[in-house]
This record gives C-alpha cells, sequence and structure tokens, in this order.
C-alpha cells in the first residue's frame, strides 16, 4: 500500500448556511430544503437521501417560505416579496412574482394544487392561481392588524388558517372572509410576554387546528367555535416549527431550545373509539433553533440554525430493519467543493458567492459565482465524462466532439466519476454506495466491476450514509483507485480478493509486528482510513503526497451564533 | 398472680410502618399499614392507632380492601395465609391457607372470588404472580390450593405490579422490561429498553410501575430518574412513550390520582411530585418531607395521599399537596451512637433519630413522641457527604437538662465537636438550648454523664475525651445588665498520666467520680476534685464502667476489652471479684441494685443479671439473639410486676429493652402476645361519633348517661350533675393520665371547664357524701363488683332526686371504669 505523506489542510472556513425551510413533497418523495442565504437544495429520498438538485442562493432572495404544488412545481417567498417558481429541469429561477404586501412570511398551496395562498407584513393574505407556466393573482383575503406568520388550508380547501400575532384567523376561502378570531394567551409561565407569534398552524380535517407559539405552547383549537380545546405547554422558549402527517395520526413540532417533539394520536382505551392527542417523544439532535420540520410516512425531518439536516426514521413505521431505520444528519452538501491541482499545488475552494484558491502557505482570493455540472476528462485529453441529474452518464470524444457512448442507466444518481490514466476506465460513485468501472475503449463495464456485482458489497460498506464525492487514481499504481466520503478514506485494490460479509471491512492498518502471512491472508481490496473526518476532499499530489480538506464540526459550531442557554442540572 | 411461663425475647414495637404502600380505607377516614407481623389501623384525623390486627405469624406482605365489601380488609403473610378482617371492630373474619411465602397481594373489583398474589417457586430469584380463587365456605379456616399462573419471572416487590383499565391487563417490570399480560386475549407484551442491550452501565432499569385508572396508560419509574408514561402497548410495534424527567435519582414509587389527572412520583429527594396532566411543565412539588420517599398511595375518595418514608414515617397529604398527619414510628434507619436513654419526664426512650435529631419514642404507644433538632442544620441527601453526627447525649438532674455532643470529621486533622446544653422549658413543654461549647475537647469526646445526686446543689456534668483529660462542667450565673440567665462553664480539668480518658461515671450519692483511663479506673472526690485512688487490674482497656447502687453502691464494676468484669470495693479500695466474661453492654437498673450484662460470642449475646455484691448471677438467659447487641436500658414500670419466681424478680421494678445490630427493638415478656395487648386498644373498641379516646371512656359514657336522665328529670338538675371535684378519683386518674397520650387540648377543653363550672351550694352539700363513697368505693373493689354496680343502676333509675343521683352516678361511672380496667378482653382475640 505505501505510506504518504499528507497535507492535512483544515483552512478551508467554509461555514454551511443555516436552514429556513423544509417541504416533503409526498408524490415524489422529494424534500426541498432552503438555507437563509436563499440556496435551495433537493433532496431525493428514495435515493439514499441524496442531494441531487442546487439552486445557489443570494443575499436579496432570503426565502422564508417554501412550498410544492402540483407535485412537481417549487415555489418559494421570501422578505423581498417575490414568489419565485423554480425550473427542476434546467436548474434556474423561472420567473419572480412580486406579490405587492411587503415582505412575504408565509406561503402555502392549496390541497389540489391550483391555489397558493401568501401571507404578508401587511396583514393581507393573497391567493394566487397556479397556471400551467406562470401564477396569476386572484383576490385578497380579509386584511388582518398585522403581519401573517402561518398558513394552512383545511384538507377539502374550503377554509385557511392563519396565525399572527397574539390570534389565529380562520378564513373561508370562498368568501375571503375571516370567520373566527381565536386569541392566543400571552401568559407564559405566570409572566406576561410582550406578545405572543403564532409561528405555525396546522388544520386538520375534522376542524381542530393546532397552532405553535413563542410561549412554548401547542395548542388545540376548535375551529367551527372558534375555542380552545387542549394547551400543551412543552417548552420555556418558542415552538417555531409544525408539521402534520398526511394521516393526521401523528405531528412533529421544534422549538427554539433544539428539541423535536413528536405528537400521537392514541386511542384512550383499546376498545373505545375515543382518542387524544398525546406528546410522545422528544428528539434531541439540534443545539439551536428547529426552524422547520417536515413529517415524511416514515421518517421526521427537521432543520434549523445549526445548519444539520436530521431525518429520524420513526421506528413502527420501519417495515424492515434496514438502512433505512438509522438516524441521520447531513452537515455536509453531497458534491465536491474543494479541487486540486496537482502540478502547481494548488486548492480551489468554493463557497456559496465566491471561490478561494489557496497555494501552501499563501492565499490567493478570487470571487465569480459557477454553478456546478458532474464532469470527469480524461488524463489525456480525449474523453469527456458528464452526468446530468437523472439520466446517465454520457461518454464524449474530445478530439472528435461526438458522443462516444452511454453507460446504461442506473436508478440512483452519480455522485462522483472519474477516468483512470491509460486505461480510460471510467469509475462512477451512485448514492446508493455502488462503484462501478466502465471501459471506455470497450464500451462495456470490466471484469472487476462484473465481479464485485456478482459478489456485492460488504454490507458495512453499502450502510455508509455520506455519499462518494470524489474519485481519484495513483499515477503509478494502475490498480488503485483513491474514493473518499465524508467520514472515511479509501483505496481499492483491484488485485486483492474481495471481502465477504463475514471479513472485517474496517481493519485497521496492519501492524508492523505482524507476521506477512496473517497480514496476506487478512488483506482485502477495500483499504479504508478514517483517519481524517469530516473529509471534504482528499487526493494525491504526487506519488507519495496526500492533501486532505477537512472542517471540524467545532469550527463550524464556533461561527454560529450561541444556541439558548439551558441550565443543566448539576451544574 | 401472674402464672410464670418462660422468659422469652420479644420485639416491643418500633417495626417497619414503610414495608408496603398503605391502604386507605374507602371513606379516607383510616389508613392501614403493615407493621411487622401486624396490621396497623391509624385514624387519618387524629394520627392515633384505631386497632393493631394480630393474627399473622410471620410478616405481613401485603394488604388491599375487600372490593366487595371495603369494609374488610384482606392481608396476606409469609406465613402463607390470606386473612379477612373486618377493620372497623378488629375483628379477624377468616383465614385462607395457601401454604407457600406469600409475598404481595392484589385485588381487582372484576375478579371473582379471587385474588393476586406474588409466590416464590424454586429458584430464589424467581418470582409468579399467581391468582388465588378463595372458596366460599362458612368455616373459619378455608385452605386455598387453586392456584392459576398469570405471569412468571416479575420483580418481588408489590411496586412492580400493577393492574389497569379495570382489570383488563396487568404490568410487570423488571430489569429493562416491562411485560403486559392481557387477561382477555391472554396474551403477553414484552418491551424491552434498547439502551439496556447496548450500554453496559445503563441506569434505565425499571424501578417501578403504576397504571392509569381510566386511559390505557402505564407509567414506569426508573433508576435514572426517568418516568415513562407508556401508550399504545397492545400491539408491539407501534406502542410508544413519552419521558418525564425530573428526579436525579431513581423514582422510588408512582401512583396516579383517582381520576387520572394527575400522577404522583417520588423518591430520594424526600420531594413528593405531581405532575399534572401528564405533562412535564405542569408539575407542582412538595418538597422537604424529611426522608426518602419509599411508597405512595392514594385514597379511593381521592381526597388524600400518603406517603411513606425511610425514616419509618408516614405523611397523609391532603389533595392540594399540604401534609395534614404525620404517623411516626421508631426512626430505624441510620446509626445509632447515643444509645439508650430514658427521658426522666416522659418515661419516654430515647435515641438518635432523623439525621441530626433525637427522637423521644413512647414505648407504651409505639409512636414517636417528637423530634428534637440538635444539630440545627439543613439536612443534605447525598452520597459521600460528610455530615455532622450526634454522638452522645445525657440526661441530667430529672430531665432538666439535656447534654449533647456532635461531630464531623472529613479528614484526620480536622475534627469539629460540638456540645450543647438544653434546659428544659416548663412553659413551652421542650428543651431550649442553654449552652453551646466549641471544641470542648481537643480530640473525640467518650463518654459525659450529669451527677445525679438528690442532694447536689449545682448540677455538674463530666466529660471525658481521648485527649486524656475529662473536663467537669457546672452551672454558673451568666446574668448580665439585660437578663437574668445561667450558663455552664468548665469547672475543672483533669488528667491522669496523658492516658485516654474513656469512661466516666458518678457514684449514687455523687460524692465519687470514677474515670478509666484506658486500663486504669480513677476515683475523685466530687467536692474537691481531689484524686482519691486508682485501681489497675491490667486486663485491658476498661469498656464500661458503673457503680452499684442501693445497697450496694460501695462496688464499683468495670469491664474491660479482654473480657474481664472486675467489681471493685471502694471502702476496702480492693479488687472484690472479677469474672470472666466479654461484656458489650453493662446497664444498672435505676430502682434496685441490679445490673445486667450482655455478653457477646461467636454463638450469639447472653445475658447475665447480676448484683455486684456477690459474683453469682441472679439470672442468666442464653443466646437472647443472634446479632451483637448495641445498646440497652431499664425501664422502670409504671406498676411493679410481682413475679415471684426468683429468676424474674429482677423484671419486677424495671422493664430491660435492648436493641440489636440491625435496631430490633427487643425485650422480655412472659406473656404471651394475644395477653401483651395494651388496654387502650381495647377500649377504643365503641363506635361513636366521637373519637374514640380514654378520655371519651370516662366523659363520653358520663354524657350518656346525662341524656337518659334528661328523660326523666328536669333541665335545672343537669347543672348539679358534675360534681367534679378534686377528690373524685376518676377525675384525678384522668389528670394524671401522660400528657401526650390525651387528645388536643382543644378538644377536651370545653368539656373540661363545663366540668368545673359548679355552683356553689351543691358542692357544699356533697362534700359528706363524697367521703362516704370513697370509702364504700374501697369495700366494694374487692367485693364481687358486678353485682353491686348493677344494682346501683337500678338505684338511680329508680329515684327521683338529682342529688341523690349524683353520687351514685359518680359512683358507678367509676366503678364502670374499674371494671374495664380489669374485665379480660383476650376473648376478642380468639374470635
Amino acid at each position: 500500500m505505501g505510506e504518504f505523506k499528507v497535507h492535512r489542510v483544515r483552512f478551508f472556513n467554509y461555514v454551511p448556511s443555516g436552514i429556513r425551510c423544509v417541504a416533503y413533497n409526498n408524490q415524489t418523495n422529494r424534500l426541498a430544503v432552503s438555507r437563509t442565504d436563499g440556496t435551495v437544495e433537493i433532496y431525493n429520498l428514495s435515493a439514499n437521501y441524496f442531494q441531487e438538485k442546487f439552486f445557489p442562493g443570494h443575499e436579496s432572495r432570503a426565502t422564508e417560505a417554501l412550498c410544492w404544488a402540483n407535485g412537481q412545481r417549487l415555489f418559494s417567498a421570501g422578505l423581498n416579496g417575490e414568489i419565485i417558481e423554480y425550473d427542476l429541469q434546467a436548474l434556474n429561477i423561472k420567473y419572480a412574482v412580486d406579490a405587492f404586501g411587503g415582505p412575504i412570511w408565509s406561503m402555502a398551496a392549496s390541497p389540489n394544487g391550483s391555489q397558493l395562498l401568501v401571507g404578508c407584513e401587511d396583514g393581507s393574505v393573497k391567493l394566487f392561481q397556479i397556471t400551467p407556466d406562470k401564477i396569476q393573482f386572484e383576490r385578497n383575503f380579509d386584511r388582518q392588524k398585522s403581519r401573517i406568520l402561518s398558513l394552512s388550508w383545511h384538507p377539502a380547501g374550503t377554509h385557511i388558517a392563519a396565525g399572527s400575532i397574539d390570534y389565529i384567523s380562520v378564513f373561508d376561502v370562498k368568501s375571503g372572509s375571516a370567520i373566527h378570531k381565536m386569541l392566543v394567551d400571552r401568559q407564559y409561565m405566570g409572566v406576561s410576554k410582550r406578545k405572543c407569534i403564532i409561528w405555525g398552524v396546522a388544520f386538520l380535517s375534522d376542524g381542530t387546528v393546532i397552532s405553535v407559539d413563542s410561549a412554548g405552547k401547542v395548542q388545540f383549537w376548535d375551529s367551527a367555535t372558534g375555542t380552545l380545546v387542549k394547551n400543551h405547554l412543552i417548552a420555556n422558549t418558542d415552538v417555531q416549527s409544525i408539521a402534520i402527517s398526511d394521516q393526521e395520526d401523528s405531528f412533529v413540532v421544534g422549538t427554539a431550545e433544539g428539541t423535536v417533539f413528536h405528537f400521537q394520536l392514541v386511542s384512550v382505551t383499546s376498545n373505545s373509539s375515543e382518542k387524544q392527542w398525546v406528546r410522545t417523544k422528544p428528539f434531541q439532535h439540534h443545539t439551536h433553533d428547529v426552524r422547520a420540520v417536515a413529517h415524511s410516512p416514515i421518517a421526521l425531518i427537521s432543520g434549523g440554525t445549526d445548519t444539520h439536516l436530521v431525518i429520524r426514521p420513526l421506528m413502527e413505521k420501519v417495515e424492515v430493519k434496514n438502512y433505512d431505520a438509522a438516524l441521520r444528519k447531513i452537515t455536509f452538501p453531497h458534491r465536491r467543493l474543494v479541487s486540486c491541482a496537482k502540478k502547481k499545488q494548488l486548492l480551489l475552494f468554493q463557497f456559496a458567492h465566491h471561490l478561494e484558491l489557496w497555494r501552501l502557505g499563501s492565499t490567493v482570493a478570487t470571487g465569480t459565482v459557477e454553478s456546478m455540472c458532474l464532469l470527469a476528462v480524461s488524463p489525456d485529453g480525449n474523453w469527456l465524462a458528464a452526468s446530468g441529474t437523472s439520466a446517465g452518464v454520457h461518454v464524449y470524444n474530445v478530439k472528435q466532439l461526438k458522443l462516444h457512448c452511454t453507460v446504461p442507466a442506473y436508478n440512483f444518481p452519480v455522485t462522483a466519476l472519474a477516468i483512470a490514466p491509460n486505461t480510460n476506465n471510467l469509475v462512477i460513485a451512485h448514492s446508493d454506495q455502488q462503484v462501478f468501472e466502465y471501459s471506455i475503449p470497450d464500451k462495456q463495464y470490466t471484469q472487476w466491476s462484473r465481479t464485485i456485482q456478482k459478489q456485492g458489497f460488504h454490507h458495512l460498506w453499502l450502510q455508509r450514509d455520506t455519499p462518494i464525492t470524489h474519485i481519484s487514481f495513483h499515477p503509478k499504481r494502475p490498480m488503485h483507485i483513491l474514493l473518499h466520503d465524508a467520514y472515511m478514506f479509501c483505496i481499492i485494490d483491484k488485485s486483492l480478493p474481495l471481502p465477504n460479509d463475514k471479513t472485517l471491512l474496517y481493519n485497521p492498518l496492519p501492524p508492523t509486528n505482524e507476521s506477512d502471512i496473517i497480514r496476506r491472508r487478512t488483506a482485502h481490496a477495500f483499504k479504508i482510513s478514517k483517519k481524517y473526518k469530516p473529509l471534504l476532499f482528499m487526493d494525491l499530489l504526487d506519488e507519495r503526497t496526500l492533501v486532505a480538506v477537512e472542517r471540524p464540526l467545532d469550527d463550524i459550531i464556533a461561527q454560529l451564533p450561541p444556541p439558548i442557554k439551558k441550565k443543566k442540572f448539576g451544574t | 398472680m401472674v402464672e410464670e411461663e418462660s422468659l422469652r425475647v420479644v420485639r416491643c414495637g418500633g417495626s417497619e410502618l414503610n414495608f408496603r404502600r398503605a391502604v386507605f380505607s374507602a371513606d379516607s377516614k383510616y389508613v392501614f399499614c403493615v407493621s411487622g407481623d401486624f396490621i396497623k389501623v391509624y385514624s387519618t384525623a387524629t394520627e392515633e392507632c384505631v386497632h393493631i390486627l394480630q393474627g399473622h405469624r410471620n410478616l405481613v406482605t401485603g394488604i388491599q380492601l375487600n372490593p366487595k365489601n371495603h369494609l374488610q380488609l384482606y392481608s396476606c403473610s409469609f406465613d402463607g395465609m390470606i386473612k379477612l378482617w373486618d377493620y372497623t371492630d378488629g375483628i379477624l373474619i377468616k383465614t385462607f391457607i395457601v401454604g407457600c411465602k406469600l409475598h404481595a397481594l392484589f385485588t381487582l373489583d372484576c375478579a371473582e372470588d379471587s385474588v393476586f398474589v406474588t409466590i416464590n417457586k424454586e429458584k430464589p430469584d424467581v418470582f409468579q404472580l399467581v391468582s388465588v380463587k378463595l372458596p366460599k365456605s362458612s368455616s373459619q379456616e378455608v385452605e386455598a390450593k387453586e392456584l392459576s399462573f398469570v405471569l412468571d419471572y416479575i420483580n418481588q416487590s408489590p411496586k412492580c405490579i400493577a393492574f389497569g383499565n379495570e382489570g383488563e391487563y396487568v404490568a410487570a417490570v423488571r430489569d429493562f422490561y416491562l411485560s403486559v399480560y392481557f387477561f382477555k386475549k391472554k396474551t403477553t407484551s414484552r418491551f424491552t429498553l434498547s439502551s439496556s442491550r447496548n450500554k453496559k452501565h445503563a441506569k434505565n432499569n425499571f424501578t417501578c410501575v403504576a397504571c392509569h385508572p381510566k386511559e390505557d396508560c402505564i407509567a414506569t419509574g426508573h433508576r435514572d430518574g426517568k418516568i415513562r408514561l407508556w401508550r399504545n402497548f397492545d400491539d408491539e410495534k407501534k406502542y410508544t412513550y413519552t419521558c418525564l424527567h425530573w428526579h436525579h435519582d431513581l423514582v422510588m414509587d408512582l401512583a396516579f390520582s383517582v381520576t387520572g389527572s394527575s400522577l404522583l412520583s417520588g423518591g430520594r429527594e424526600s420531594v413528593l411530585v405531581e405532575w399534572r396532566e401528564a405533562a412535564e411543565k405542569n408539575k407542582e412539588f412538595l418538597p422537604r418531607l424529611g426522608a426518602t420517599i419509599e411508597h405512595i398511595s392514594v385514597s379511593p375518595a381521592g381526597d388524600l395521599f400518603c406517603t411513606s418514608h425511610s425514616d419509618n414515617k408516614m405523611i397523609i397529604i391532603h389533595r392540594n399537596l399540604e401534609a395534614s398527619a404525620v404517623i411516626q414510628g421508631l426512626v430505624k434507619d441510620r446509626n445509632i451512637f447515643t444509645g439508650l436513654m430514658i427521658d426522666p419526664r416522659t418515661k419516654a426512650l430515647v435515641l438518635n433519630g432523623k439525621p441530626g435529631h433525637l427522637q423521644f419514642y413512647s414505648l407504651q404507644s409505639d409512636k414517636q413522641l417528637y423530634n428534637l433538632d440538635i444539630i440545627q442544620q439543613e439536612y443534605i441527601n447525598d452520597y459521600g457527604l460528610i455530615q455532622i453526627e450526634l454522638t452522645k447525649a445525657a440526661f441530667g438532674c430529672y430531665g432538666n437538662w439535656l447534654a449533647t455532643v456532635e461531630q464531623r470529621q472529613e479528614k484526620e486533622t480536622e475534627l469539629e465537636l460540638q456540645m450543647k446544653l438544653w434546659t428544659y422549658n416548663k412553659k413551652t413543654q421542650g428543651f431550649v438550648l442553654n449552652t453551646k461549647v466549641n471544641m470542648p475537647h481537643e480530640d473525640h469526646i467518650t463518654a459525659l454523664c450529669f451527677c445525679n445526686a438528690e442532694k447536689s446543689e449545682n448540677p455538674t456534668l463530666v466529660t471525658t475525651s481521648k485527649d486524656g483529660h475529662f473536663k467537669v462542667w457546672i452551672l454558673t450565673d451568666d446574668s448580665d445588665i439585660y437578663k437574668k440567665a445561667v450558663g455552664w462553664t468548665c469547672d475543672f480539668v483533669g488528667s491522669y498520666h496523658k492516658y485516654q480518658a474513656t469512661n466516666c461515671c458518678f457514684s449514687e450519692d455523687g460524692s465519687l467520680l470514677a474515670v478509666s483511663f484506658e486500663e486504669v479506673v480513677t476515683i475523685w472526690d466530687s467536692e474537691t476534685w481531689e484524686l482519691k485512688c486508682t485501681f489497675c487490674q491490667r486486663a485491658g482497656k476498661i469498656r464500661q464502667l458503673c457503680f452499684g447502687r442501693l445497697t450496694c453502691s460501695k462496688y464499683l464494676l468495670g469491664a474491660t476489652e479482654n473480657g474481664i468484669l472486675c467489681c471493685w470495693n471502694l471502702l476496702s479500695c480492693a479488687l472484690e471479684w472479677s469474672a470472666k466474661l466479654n461484656v458489650r453492654v453493662m446497664e444498672p437498673d435505676p430502682n434496685s441494685e441490679n445490673i445486667a450484662a450482655i455478653s457477646q460470642s461467636s454463638m450469639g449475646s447472653d445475658l447475665f443479671v447480676f448484683r455486684p455484691s456477690e459474683p453469682r448471677p441472679l439470672y442468666i438467659q442464653k443466646n437472647i439473639s443472634r446479632e451483637e447487641v448495641q445498646w440497652g436500658v431499664f425501664v422502670p414500670r409504671d406498676v411493679p410486676e410481682s413475679f415471684t419466681s426468683e429468676a424474674y424478680q429482677w423484671l419486677n421494678r424495671s422493664q430491660f429493652y435492648f436493641l440489636t445490630k440491625s435496631q430490633s427493638l427487643l425485650t422480655f415478656s412472659t406473656q404471651s402476645p394475644e395477653e401483651k395487648l395494651t388496654p387502650t386498644s381495647k377500649q377504643l373498641l365503641a363506635e361513636e361519633t366521637l373519637p374514640t379516646t380514654p378520655f371519651y371512656f370516662i366523659l363520653g359514657k358520663h354524657r350518656q348517661q346525662q341524656q337518659d336522665d334528661k328523660l326523666s328529670e328536669a333541665l335545672e338538675n343537669e347543672l348539679v350533675q358534675l360534681p367534679l371535684t378534686e377528690n373524685i378519683p376518676a377525675i384525678s386518674e384522668l389528670l394524671h393520665t401522660p400528657a401526650h397520650v390525651l387528645p388536643s387540648a382543644s378538644f377536651l377543653c370545653s368539656m373540661f371547664v363545663n366540668s368545673l363550672l359548679l355552683s356553689k351550694e351543691t358542692k357544699s352539700a356533697e362534700e359528706i357524701p363524697d367521703d362516704v363513697s370513697m370509702e364504700e368505693e374501697k369495700e366494694s373493689v374487692d367485693s364481687d363488683e358486678e353485682n353491686n354496680f348493677t344494682e346501683e343502676v337500678q338505684d338511680t333509675n329508680n329515684t327521683d332526686l338529682g342529688k341523690d343521683i349524683i353520687h351514685q352516678l359518680s359512683k358507678s361511672e367509676e366503678k364502670e371504669l374499674r371494671k374495664f380496667r380489669k374485665v379480660d378482653y383476650s376473648w376478642i382475640t380468639a374470635l
């Protein structure tokens, strides 16, 4: 295997932005996430939670609301007062419409997907008609006194609930008039706070409105009578988000203390039909405010200021104990943010709005904005491999400028690809952790790739939860493939036997005093090092030198605003 | 008079009240608790013990109300019997013989004729929950052998089993799992806490369980202080739970209120927590309950809660979380440093109680009278904290003075010592701190004693210490311009060759002080503090030292660590006799010459009673206890017994109590347990609207009589019917009853004042006949009372003249009273 000199780089000052909104799309099983810098990311929950699409943000487009309509169309609205629709094919902004109500705080698409509702700073609720290629303003609802912070449609589409400051309004969609105004108690643990902000509302089909507010309450209202039914005081701080499941048998709320509470509708006794909402499990996976939550059929999804996207599966909904049953925390983007110029020994860091070029010991900063696409050029310059967001990988002949071949389509998106020098083998990593080797000259998978597909990867390899973001090759050892994800670095030696499920995958580097026979017997193709993490980039500079770019989580947390201070018992 | 049976060692009260959850009667008037082999019935309003249900032959392990008749109580015991009691009359109704050790008892409303018990089969740690069918039969003793198995491998403690939703399911917890058995479906669901598999030192073991009375919700307590509320547990996949976390140490017990709207929990924090609507943020506290909460129970009426504490106490708590009554037994969960003492005023047993307190415990009523806070600091209940310990205490001058010593030693060199002297305040009827002495000695105080001689005009206290000195403290005038006061000061410091002073003792007349310095005993004149003579036997360090009393006051006894008991003659200053005896406890009887010594051997503890004048013991009882006896004390009897047998004569004037290492308080008795019933518990059988107290028996009956008379007589006669003067024995006896057994003064006041409201002419008219009646009475005591009494009652009914009735009434009343004292009630226990 050999030893390497390692450049351990920790000066990549990358800080992801906090998550502001999440929107779950049930039809395509996709999750849209918007961040405070206006970035919108789309995760494919079916493909191992891979971040497949990405819209770079802009400071002027800070999103406050995000919603899917008709299953295909994604809208966002923000404090600049514009409603934006995204083109999910071209990965750009389709159009922006000004709602003329000041900053937009909330947005909701009607259950049938034909209408879009926005709540504005001036207290107006505006209804838009969604036409096939645009949105059309339809009318205003009764104007309220203060900003509309949250909106929710009744599943039948006849009523809406709008959370404002100190009260919740219930509107009749047909007439556009407020039929109820439900005042929320400002009292908090006996102390009267100045204002009670309704951060979120949810309208259930039986007419119940659930509200979460800045006094730490989760309240159940009867929208027919406009009365409070039940009150759960769950936090000392704001409850900032709520998401309800499609079956309306469970919902999730997120608090400013970083706790996510799960509520479930359970029957009072086993032999009666009476049911009640019960707070069940609290989850503390965040350190900061949980600004947004979503409820997929099998998982609770939460994101907040601490920039993590946490996907917590519901154990009772998971059929088999597989990879879906594990908790995941997505912190880093599933793409390569670092490139390396080997001969010049330069590192290029990609930030949200600028690039940084570093030479060891000195820095050069240049500022351009660049959108990313998965491309790989063969070292001899003959071949170019390109991967779109959904289709397979196309290989072009650069000399002749025409399509050479297409790698057979695979269900899961490509996370990284590279072409090996000399052999011109294309190595492709997919989001389900499969790795293929495709021979461009032969237009078919190589023998090694077929062997490993036949035998299957080690189960621990398949259970890793971050995608491979970079593949490279050793210039002198053609049998070696170097690849890494956020938590490990691996050298695949194609000459050694493949591991089966019984062998130890994560063997520590063989100790020197061990005899060669044992070492040879236990050796297998995957040499894995977990020494560097979280690893953003790793590549060979030359034969004996590696460069590793790490971004310790503590450094990111240190740059975040301080979390709400909580008294810890015994301190 | 008393048939002498063999002298037996018996337990005398002080048994645990906190062994199991207390049970309330349906009307919340009574609370029941198991107490050793008995069940005690307490009134929730007056804290008074109303009945003691006796009949089990081993530890009672469970009590439950009979669900079909809430005036009856089931109990089960290690003796393998289930007994059904009528608790209002204290009568045993039925006995069901199961035949194996029963560890816990549960009853269900819906279970027809069967109860649930926990039994132990084969392996010592494997317990089963079985249902026992109670056969219908008219006979007193029935065999109940029809057991049907419900759940296996459960925890022995009844806190780990709970029945829910009117008996649809039973939940049991053990180690890391919760099992729920559904009676209708006959299925068991089992839920294991995940971390138990992953973490080696996981602390989320289940400790207790409770079921919601209305909903399908199970609350479980855990070792890490969390409470989990389980729902949907009929589905092993869809079950869900929520956590409530306030306790920092294990949750000792849980209970739902009757409606299920709130959950109560308690633990070592000594705080009762009420979780309203099972919400984490909505909780109420009742703090400072004094000791670890071991059990919580809720009255069926819902108005009261009861917590049992580790210091042998039960607190009745009102629904609004206000403690309304405290039932305190002998505090037993601490080391006893002070030994056993008798308070000369109340005749109560005095020893270490709650941390930092002295407890005054009435041996007669098996009840703690009060706690005296000596250390006067908040007790912080935490592991590893070195606490201030109350190490020594002594009463002096007929209970007018109390001396206490407290110490705290964190490191070898850092000793904190404090001696406090307390004076008895007659106004407040309690001890008040008079003098506080910081560091009275340089090192540990080994002994302290007061000079209790009658003639001594000045109270004197002697302390001995490991620093080689003994100090004499006397009471001096401490007045200043603001107030008159007295205080204690050191009068004399004595030492002997830098030996450690280990024991001290005053002679009965107070003229001599004996102080032992390791192996040497020194005798000092208490007038001049001159060293009179020394005794040294070179037989090891002196462990106990005491003077003989009465006719034997010329002898001094010393017991050494090498197992030699020496007796010196103070007149000849020579060793009178010595014996080889490894004495642990040596106690002189204050009322006789007898001295009791308890020796320790590998076989057990033996008792020797002897007089210093002769080396031959009067009485030997071998093997009084298998474990080490730590302390003993003679308690003077109120009424001397008259044992004729020579061997038991030493028990005539005083009773001997001793305390073993496991803190069982034992004594000697010749009576069978049935006869040992205290007379008060017998008298209280009457059913009246009035609270039944001894006082009631004197005045209550009287009033009844009055009412009868009212029918036949004019109202003005009523006034003269209360000729209560000092020389009516009934009232004088009443007034001499110790204050602590009487009901509260406010209750008695109106009655008592009424009785004193007398018109002058009636009083003068009565004086002569009163004397006559006294004489008559004395004669009639020995005659056949029964006939005499009925005759007189007839007389009163026939006569119309009020004044004549008066005397006869008071007389008959008194006879009735005497009758009550003499009548043998042992037939009740035979029922």
